[in-house]
Parts: C-alpha cells; sequence; structure tokens
C-alpha cells in the first residue's frame, strides 16, 4: 500500500477477545439455565413422569391449567389490544399517571396481587367499590375540565367521566347493604374465592399488564400515517383502527397473548392466596408443584416442573410455527 | 390477519365457553335414578308426605315412605334394610346406631306430649292425675310406638302407673289411631303428640309439665344398608334444611331445634386447616365429598397465615387449627372447639445422626444450621420458639425461619440443614422422608400441640360441619392420624 | 375553490400564524418554502388531521365551511410524503379502499378502479402487496388510492421524495395527466422549483 506524506496507517485491535467476551457471556448464562433443568432432569426417573401423569389430581391440573391459562390469555388480549391503542394514539392529561398503575401488577409482589384480590372480594362491598369507582371518576373529570390544553385531542371526555362516575355513584345506591362482592358474584352463579373460577381472575391482572406492554411497543411501532390517509378516505377512528392498524398489528397481538399465557402458567402467588390450592378442584401445575414439595414428594414436584418447562416450550414453537417470528416476547 | 371481525368473535367464544366450564365445573356427583325407602314415625306422616312430594317435583326421585310406630319400623328395618329412619325420638336413632345400622343422623322436629281431649273438653281433665279419676277411658300407644313408649315410661316414673293404668281401655300401634279414638269418641283423653293433635280439629291439646319438661328430638338417620347412601344423605338434608323440608314442618304446627342448614343442591363448604394435617385428612374430606354429595374447599396453610386472612375477610365454615393457642385468636367466630389430635414436635435430622444431637441443649453447639418456622406465621413456629427460649437454646444457629413444616421437611431432604424442628406428622407425611431421616424424641412437654376442630357461628351449613368433624373423628380418621405420628386426643363419647 | 382565511395553527412548540391563500376551481397551486416553514402542516390542516391544533381561521372548500369537519368528511384526497401504502392490502383493495368505505355500487366501483388502474398504467400489478411494488408504481397506486373518490381537492406532499431522476419526470407526467383528466383542483406542497413549475399553474411561496 501506498502511503501519502501525512498518513499514518490505522491499527484496528484484533476482533477475537471481544468475540469471546460475549461468548463467554453467552455460554455463562445459557449454561446456567441448562443446568437447571438437567438438574431438575437428574432428580426424576421415567417411573416418577410415569406416576406422576398417571395420577388422576395431575391430570386434571393439566388439564385446568390450559382452561385458565388460555382464557386468561384472551381476556388479557380483548383489554390490553384497545387500552394500549388508546395509549398509544390519544394525548391526555394525566396519561402518565394512567401508564403508572397500568404497570403496578408488575412492580407488586405476587401475594399482594392475591391479597389485594382477597380483600376485596370478601372485606369489601360492592356499593363501596361503586362509590370508589364514581369518586376516581368524578376527580379525574374534575382534573380533565380545569386542565384543558393544547395537547387533548377530545374534551368530551371529562364530561363523559362524570357520567360515568354518576352511574357508579347510583349503583352504589342501589347496592346497599348488599354484603360483600364475593357473596353477589356467588348469588349470580359465580363463585370466585377458592373456585376454579378465581384462578382466571387471580392471573389475569399480571398476565394482561405484560400483555398491555407489548401491545403498545407494537401500536407506537406502528406509523399513524395510515390512519390519516384512512381517515381522510372516509374512516372514523374506529373503521381506521379495525380495517388499517389491526392487521398490521397482528403479528403484536399474537405476541401479547403468548406473553399472557406464559405469565399466567407461571403465576403462582395470587393463585395461591385468593384461588386456593385444593387438591383436584383449584389446583393448576403450579400449584402442583407446591402441593408434591409440602407432601415431601420432592421427585414428583420436579417431574411436575419438567412437565410445565414442556408445556412451554411446546406452546412456544407452536406459535412461533403459526405465526412466524413476531415481536419480542 | 384479514377479518379481524371473525377472529375476534372466535376468541369470544373461545373465551365463554373456558369461562362457563370453570364455573360450572363440578364433578358430577353421580346419583341413581330410582327411589328411596323412609322408615317414617306415624306422627309425622302429614309433613312427611308434603315434603317427599316437594322433593319428587324437585328431583325426580321416588321417596317412598313407611309409616308405623318408631319401634316397629326398627325392627322392619333391621330384618328389611332400607335408605332412611326417621323415628319420633332420637332415642331410637341412638339405639340403631349402636346396632351398627345407622351413620349420620340430623335432628329434625321437636314433639311434646301432652293429654289429648275432646273439643271443649267435657270432662275437665287438666292434669295426669284427672286421668285417674273414676269413668275415665283412655286411649294409650302402644310401647312399640315412640310415643307409647314414652307415655308409659314417663307415667312410671311419676309414680302415676298403678292409678292412671285401670282406666287404659285400648292401645294403639300409632299415635295417628289414638288422638283418632278421641275424636270419634271412643275415649275421653289419650296421650299423644301436640303436632299430631294439631291435624285433628276434633280434639284439643293439652300441655302437662311431666311431658312438655321431656320433649322429644325427632331425628333421621341414613341407614348402612342404604344401596344409594349419597342420596339418602341428600334427601336428609333437604328435610332438615331451612328453607324446605323445616319450613314444612313449621307450617303444620310443629316445633324445630334452632340448627339447621341452609338448603343447596350441592353445598359448598370452605375448610381452613393446620397444613400439617393435610397428609392425614385430605382423602377422608374427598370421601366425605363424595358421600355426602357437597364441596369442601380446604385451604391448607400455616395457622399464622390462616388467621392473617380470617382477619382479611375470610370466612370459612370451619377451622382445624394447629394448636388450641390459634383458635383462641378468633375464637368469637366459632362454635367451641373441640380438641381431637395431638401432634408431638421432634427433632429431624440426617440419617445416621452424624451430628450426634439428641436434646435441645445440643443445638446450640457450634456449627449447627437449625431450621425452624416462623413463630409468627404458624402453630409450629410459635411453640419451638417457645421451647426454644425457655430451655435457653441459642438462636444465633439458627440458619431459616420458614412458613410451615413441610418446608423444613424439604429443606431437610435437600440436605441444606444439620436440623429441623417439626411435628413428627410432617417428618411421617412422605415415605421419601425417612429414608433421608430420621427422628429424634425430644421428650419435653413443651414440645406438643393440640389441634382442636371448630365450627363457624356464621356459617350456612353448621350441621354439615358438625358431621364433617364426625367423619374426622371416626376410628378410621383415628387409624390415618395415628399412622402420620399423631396422639389421638378425642375422648371416646360414651 | 379553496379558501383559506387568517388559517393559525400550533403544532407543539410550531406555530403557523395567520395564513391564507386562495385556489380557483380546477387549478393546481404549488405551495413553496423552506423546510420548516410550515407548508406541511397548513397541508395536514386543510386536510382536517390537525384539528385540534387549529386556533383560528376558517377553511373554505367549493364555498363550504369545511374548518371543523373531520377529515373523512371534506372530500380531499391525500397522497403524503411517504406514500403510506396500507401494508396488508393488494394494490385492488388499497383502490377500493375509499369506494367501499362509503359503500359504492359493486359495478360502479370496479368501473371506476379499473379505469384508474388503466390510466395509471397498473393494471398488471393488482394483485401485489406493496412490499412487491417499485417506488414509482407504489407513488401511483397512492395517487389512485386519493383519486378514487372523485376528491374535490387533491393534496400532494413532496411528490417525487425518494425518487429516482428517471422516474421523475415520468411520474410528474402521470400527475399532470391525471389532474387534468379529472378535471380535479390540486394543491402541492414541494421544495423543488423544477416540480412545481412542471404540475403547477401557480406558485405560492411560503416564508
Amino acid at each position: 500500500m501506498e502511503f501519502g506524506e501525512n498518513q499514518r496507517p490505522w491499527r484496528v485491535k484484533p476482533e477475537l477477545p471481544f468475540l469471546l467476551f460475549l461468548i463467554v457471556v453467552l455460554i455463562g448464562y445459557v449454561g446456567m439455565l441448562v443446568l437447571m433443568v438437567g438438574a431438575n432432569v437428574l432428580t426424576v426417573s421415567w417411573e416418577d413422569i410415569g406416576n406422576v401423569l398417571r395420577d388422576a389430581d395431575i391430570q386434571r391440573s393439566i388439564k385446568l391449567t390450559i382452561v385458565t391459562c388460555t382464557a386468561t390469555a384472551i381476556l388479557s388480549v380483548l383489554v390490553a389490544v384497545p387500552l394500549a391503542y388508546l395509549l398509544s394514539r390519544y394525548q391526555f392529561r394525566g396519561r402518565a399517571f394512567i401508564d403508572t398503575i397500568l404497570d403496578i401488577p408488575i412492580l407488586l409482589p405476587p401475594l399482594i396481587v392475591g391479597l389485594s384480590l382477597l380483600i376485596l372480594f370478601n372485606r369489601v362491598s360492592p356499593s363501596t367499590c361503586c362509590w370508589m369507582m364514581a369518586g376516581g371518576l368524578c376527580f379525574a373529570a374534575c382534573v380533565g375540565f380545569f386542565w384543558k390544553n393544547k395537547g387533548s385531542d377530545c374534551s368530551m371526555i371529562p364530561r363523559a367521566l362524570l357520567f360515568i362516575g354518576g352511574v357508579f355513584a347510583v349503583g352504589a345506591l342501589l347496592m346497599r347493604g348488599s354484603g360483600s362482592v364475593e357473596e353477589v358474584t356467588s348469588g349470580l352463579g359465580l363463585p370466585m374465592t377458592f373456585h376454579p373460577l378465581g384462578i382466571v381472575l387471580a392471573q389475569f391482572p399480571v398476565a394482561a399488564a405484560f400483555a398491555v406492554r407489548t401491545m403498545r411497543t407494537t401500536f407506537d411501532q406502528i406509523s399513524p400515517r395510515y390512519e390519516e390517509v384512512a381517515m381522510t378516505l372516509g374512516c372514523h377512528r374506529g373503521q381506521a383502527f379495525t380495517r388499517v392498524v389491526l392487521p398490521l398489528a397482528g403479528k403484536g397481538v399474537v405476541a401479547a397473548g403468548t406473553m399472557a399465557w406464559a405469565r399466567s402458567l407461571g403465576e403462582f402467588g395470587p393463585v395461591l392466596i385468593f384461588a386456593g390450592a385444593t387438591r383436584g378442584r383449584t389446583e393448576v401445575l403450579a400449584t402442583s408443584v407446591f402441593l408434591e414439595i409440602n407432601i415431601g414428594n420432592l421427585p414428583g414436584a420436579a417431574a411436575i416442573s419438567l412437565l410445565m418447562i414442556l408445556l412451554a416450550v411446546v406452546i412456544l414453537m407452536l406459535v412461533r410455527f403459526f405465526v412466524g417470528k413476531g415481536g419480542a416476547i | 390477519m384479514k377479518r379481524p371481525i371473525l377472529i375476534l368473535f372466535f376468541l369470544l367464544a373461545l373465551l365463554g365457553s373456558a369461562l362457563w366450564w370453570l364455573a360450572n365445573d363440578r364433578n358430577e356427583i353421580e346419583r341413581g335414578k330410582g327411589s328411596l325407602l323412609v322408615h317414617c314415625a306415624a306422627g309425622l306422616r302429614r309433613p312427611m308426605s308434603e315434603i317427599a312430594r316437594q322433593y319428587e317435583e324437585e328431583f325426580g326421585i321416588k321417596i317412598i315412605l313407611q309409616f308405623g310406630g318408631s319401634g316397629a319400623l326398627e325392627s322392619q328395618l333391621m330384618v328389611a334394610g332400607g335408605d332412611l329412619y326417621l323415628p319420633a325420638d332420637q332415642g331410637y336413632v341412638e339405639s340403631v346406631r349402636s346396632k351398627g345400622l345407622i351413620k349420620e343422623s340430623m335432628p329434625v322436629a321437636q314433639l311434646s306430649a301432652g293429654i289429648v281431649v275432646p273439643k271443649g273438653n267435657p270432662k275437665g281433665i287438666a292434669s295426669l292425675k284427672d286421668l285417674a279419676r273414676e269413668g275415665v277411658k283412655i286411649s294409650l300407644g302402644e310401647k312399640s310406638a315412640s310415643v307409647g313408649k314414652f307415655t308409659w315410661g314417663v307415667l312410671a316414673k311419676e309414680g302415676l302407673l298403678g292409678e292412671v293404668e285401670p282406666n287404659v281401655v285400648v292401645t294403639k300401634p300409632t299415635v295417628n289411631m289414638i288422638v283418632e279414638d278421641v275424636a270419634t269418641g271412643a275415649v275421653d283423653a289419650a296421650i299423644a303428640w301436640d303436632a299430631v293433635a294439631k291435624n285433628f280439629p276434633e280434639v284439643e291439646w293439652i300441655p302437662v309439665p311431666e311431658f312438655t319438661k321431656r320433649s322429644k328430638l325427632a331425628g333421621i338417620g341414613v341407614l348402612t344398608s342404604s344401596k344409594d347412601a349419597s342420596r339418602a344423605l341428600h334427601f336428609a338434608r333437604y328435610v332438615t334444611s331451612r328453607e324446605r323440608g323445616r319450613k314444612v314442618f313449621v307450617e303444620m304446627g310443629f316445633e324445630v331445634p334452632d340448627v339447621g342448614d341452609a338448603w343447596l343442591d350441592i353445598p359448598e363448604v370452605t375448610l381452613f386447616s393446620g397444613s400439617m394435617l393435610r397428609p392425614a385428612i385430605q382423602e377422608r374430606i374427598r370421601g366425605f365429598e363424595k358421600r355426602e354429595g357437597c364441596r369442601v374447599n380446604t385451604v391448607f396453610e400455616g395457622c399464622g397465615t390462616l388467621i392473617g386472612m380470617m382477619k382479611a375477610g375470610s370466612q370459612p365454615a370451619g377451622y382445624f387449627s394447629c394448636d388450641v393457642k390459634f383458635l383462641d385468636m378468633v375464637d368469637d367466630r366459632f362454635f367451641p372447639g373441640t380438641v381431637m389430635t395431638g401432634n408431638e414436635i421432634i427433632l429431624l435430622v440426617a440419617k445416621g445422626n452424624p451430628k450426634s444431637l439428641s436434646t435441645l441443649a445440643d443445638l446450640s453447639g457450634a456449627g449447627v444450621k437449625l431450621g425452624v418456622c416462623d413463630e409468627q406465621k404458624s402453630a409450629l413456629g410459635q411453640l419451638t420458639h417457645e421451647m426454644l427460649t425457655r430451655r435457653k437454646v441459642e438462636f444465633e444457629n439458627i440458619a431459616v425461619k420458614v412458613a410451615k413444616g413441610d418446608d423444613l421437611v424439604s429443606a431437610m431432604q435437600a440436605r441444606s440443614l444439620d436440623a429441623a424442628l417439626v411435628y413428627r406428622s410432617n417428618a411421617l407425611a412422605s415415605p421419601v422422608t425417612l429414608k433421608e431421616c430420621e427422628i429424634v424424641d425430644l421428650n419435653d412437654e413443651l414440645a406438643f400441640a393440640e389441634q382442636p376442630y371448630a365450627v363457624a357461628r356464621e356459617t350456612a351449613h353448621p350441621e354439615l360441619m358438625k358431621r364433617l368433624g364426625e367423619s374426622l373423628s371416626s376410628d378410621d380418621a383415628r387409624s390415618d392420624f395415628e399412622k402420620l405420628g399423631f396422639t389421638w386426643k378425642l375422648e371416646e363419647e360414651e | 375553490m379553496l379558501e383559506v382565511k387568517g388559517l393559525t395553527v400550533g403544532v407543539g412548540e410550531f406555530l403557523l400564524s395567520d395564513f391564507s391563500l386562495s385556489i380557483d376551481d380546477g387549478e393546481c397551486v404549488a405551495l413553496m418554502g423552506p423546510s420548516g416553514c410550515g407548508k406541511t402542516t397548513l397541508m395536514e390542516a386543510v386536510c382536517g388531521l390537525r384539528s385540534g391544533g387549529v386556533l383560528s381561521g376558517t377553511i373554505l372548500l367549493g364555498g363550504v365551511d369545511i374548518t371543523d369537519l373531520p377529515p373523512g368528511a371534506r372530500m380531499i384526497g391525500l397522497v403524503p410524503q411517504d406514500v403510506a401504502l396500507f401494508p396488508t392490502l393488494t394494490v385492488r383493495e388499497q383502490l377500493e379502499f375509499g369506494p367501499k368505505l362509503h359503500r359504492w355500487d359493486r359495478d360502479e366501483m370496479r368501473d371506476r378502479v379499473e379505469g384508474l388502474a388503466s390510466e395509471l398504467g397498473l393494471t398488471g400489478l393488482m394483485d401485489r402487496l406493496p412490499k412487491g411494488l417499485s417506488g414509482g408504481e407504489a407513488r401511483r397506486v397512492a395517487l389512485g388510492r386519493a383519486l378514487a373518490l372523485r376528491p374535490r381537492l387533491l393534496c400532494l406532499d413532496e411528490a417525487l421524495t425518494g425518487l429516482d431522476e428517471a422516474r421523475h419526470d415520468e411520474v410528474l407526467q402521470v400527475i399532470r395527466e391525471m389532474i387534468d383528466r379529472e378535471g380535479v383542483t390540486a394543491l402541492h406542497v414541494t421544495h423543488s422549483r423544477k416540480e412545481a413549475d412542471a404540475i403547477a399553474d401557480r406558485v405560492v411561496v411560503m416564508e
């Protein structure tokens, strides 16, 4: 190579050390995961697995797990999609506040989620709930009225909030003296505490929080331009949402649903406190492990753990297969 | 993603069916079609016929009522079998139970005996002594009828038998017939149940103190010869429930005892229980559920946690506590408990006892990793804490404090501790444990917990919970407990 | 035809004050100006996409006050700067989007779409997705999509951004032809004199 008068050859340090560093981190972390699963595998014999699979209680636990996780995932997605769209596209006072509230289930220790549900259902009456909702909505409406800033899309919203708050207040008066929330729902044929239906309710807050996060990222990444063009062509917001944005968000929805499914599979704390761990009734795989440990059956617990890992992996692979690499999970 | 609407409907349908399945998830209680045979005291004919009719309408199961004198029925059922026995007096139930023929029983209605005279009381009879007067004709029940046996017995006790007996012109096998005799004018007086007398407008009933102070409780019992015990129990519950059977009894003028369960086709109750009791009672409760056709939601936790949950608003129907101290904390919510079992605290060490630990003092030694339960969360923890404090054991060696004894057993199995203070039942809960560990007895009077069973005051199913308690204290239950290292504390009631 | 009177629009920190503009029926006006002067903001305001930011002023289209109308009711077609074809719809579906929304009669819609397609040279591409189109083809589809409903005003934002030189003339020609054929009033926002001269009847310069 010919050099000019003032040029010096550029030296670049070899790449290998950096690459090695990356590989070491990879081996370290993946290795730890593999060792953890491996330790599980070593504790378990084929006989243990057979015993576990033959056990009628475990079979029912598997069935209940699949049903509840699916229900929770669907519910989470149904809530997350509109909610994330609202947060992504609409500017309003207090958006940051709502964002923080939505993250609460993720930050709270799982037991507190369960305990809060337990107290809400067994200590609080529907009347009190309505008062709380009415109070909160009226407060939000007031905030909305006094702080109309340039960024807000819609000034009808504070009025709507006030109206809904009023509806709750009426509800509070109508439902005076109706006992606790649990009594009301049981009376309607929907028992919750210590009941299979309560499992879904216990899994839901956290699963939905994760689903909202995923969907929010998805919607943030879709340019608002599409909706704008759609609107010039005659769509109102809702039509633009269903005809243009949703098809684009398909992969994101699947990712959110899968995320919610995976979270509810492992959601042990709230389920234990709110739905109990009644063998054969409100027992899901996460609590099965707990129950087996409780009677000193370590191999059985390990077998069920392996089962859960297998289930999670199968579901993830199925989703990947049907949908292709959709977004981050 | 084409057609979001279709996908949305599909998801909603899937969600709906999942939630519906969860809400209605009942392991279908197997109930045979067919019928139930009830041996029923004649005095209860009217209310029981009505109740049977209602039950048939509601559930489609035929109720065959055999009426007769309570004693006669007893002989009958010993020969012919049947499903239920409803005598006019609990005494018969107990007698049949002692012969091993009855399993569960529940009080149904209260009966008082008194003097029955024609309306207007022409002979002016006001007391038992009046029955001894010249010319008074009396009809009494035969000894094979509950009322008869009772009457003759009371008369004898009051020393009036000699005076009254000459006036007894006829005895009849059922109480209805006795009252009929008065109604038709064949006799001047009879002694019969108040409720039966009410059925006859031609008579009036006079209470007398000798009988009123000894009112009788009619009870229904499920026979061991029943081929469909669950169905029989279901009907028995129906008869004694507040909204169904009991209502009919009250309408027909019977006194009903204060206790009684609310009616539910499949009652559902919650039982809080100390987690160390799980291995002993879990299967038994399942069996109880099957037989009663009910649901018992069991919550097994450390007692500290359970108390916390109760204070947070949970209202279990029953509480089987790890120790009486914990029941005392919530004693305003429960009827006084019955101590059923006792559990000893032992020292669990590795097999071979490598550190040679044999007394509490040894636990203060150097390098001993000790595991105990948290004194806030469980009875075991509290008792351990008190024991260690009083026996002046060093707390330094406590490596871990967990919520329940089972967790300590797991930790011992995983070899992360040298010793753990657990209940004997924790150690015996799984055969796996004794492969890795061994038990060291402490022989300390503080190392003991007593487990009481209590029924909640506010529950809608007190009778059901009482029966659950009985089921948990049966002889079979006793052997389950003892196999797991519990000491049986319930005194045999004579 | 289009009359903007004293329009003041604020978007975030930016404020366009007291702007007025007039375009006659069938006229094509190019709006020029340095970047950041507010031309795109103005166009978006006219289309109805910045309704929250319009602080004062009126917009009249064909004599009708559209200042408070939602975008879909203004009868304005928009070809945005980044083309923004709906990624999941085929060319045919893009063109049909507007008519389908307004429930046109099936035959009428078919005729209109096929007519546009042949005028724009898209007949062979009808079943393609946007990712299978070249820059120039995409722009033509966007044009067709905007014109399908026979709007009263066509708004073009930097119609030639991102196209290579060779294509420029081709696309300019297509645009000019369509404007003439459809007889639609057009507003073209651009920073290029050459573009402005090629398409517009009149050029307005903003500060």
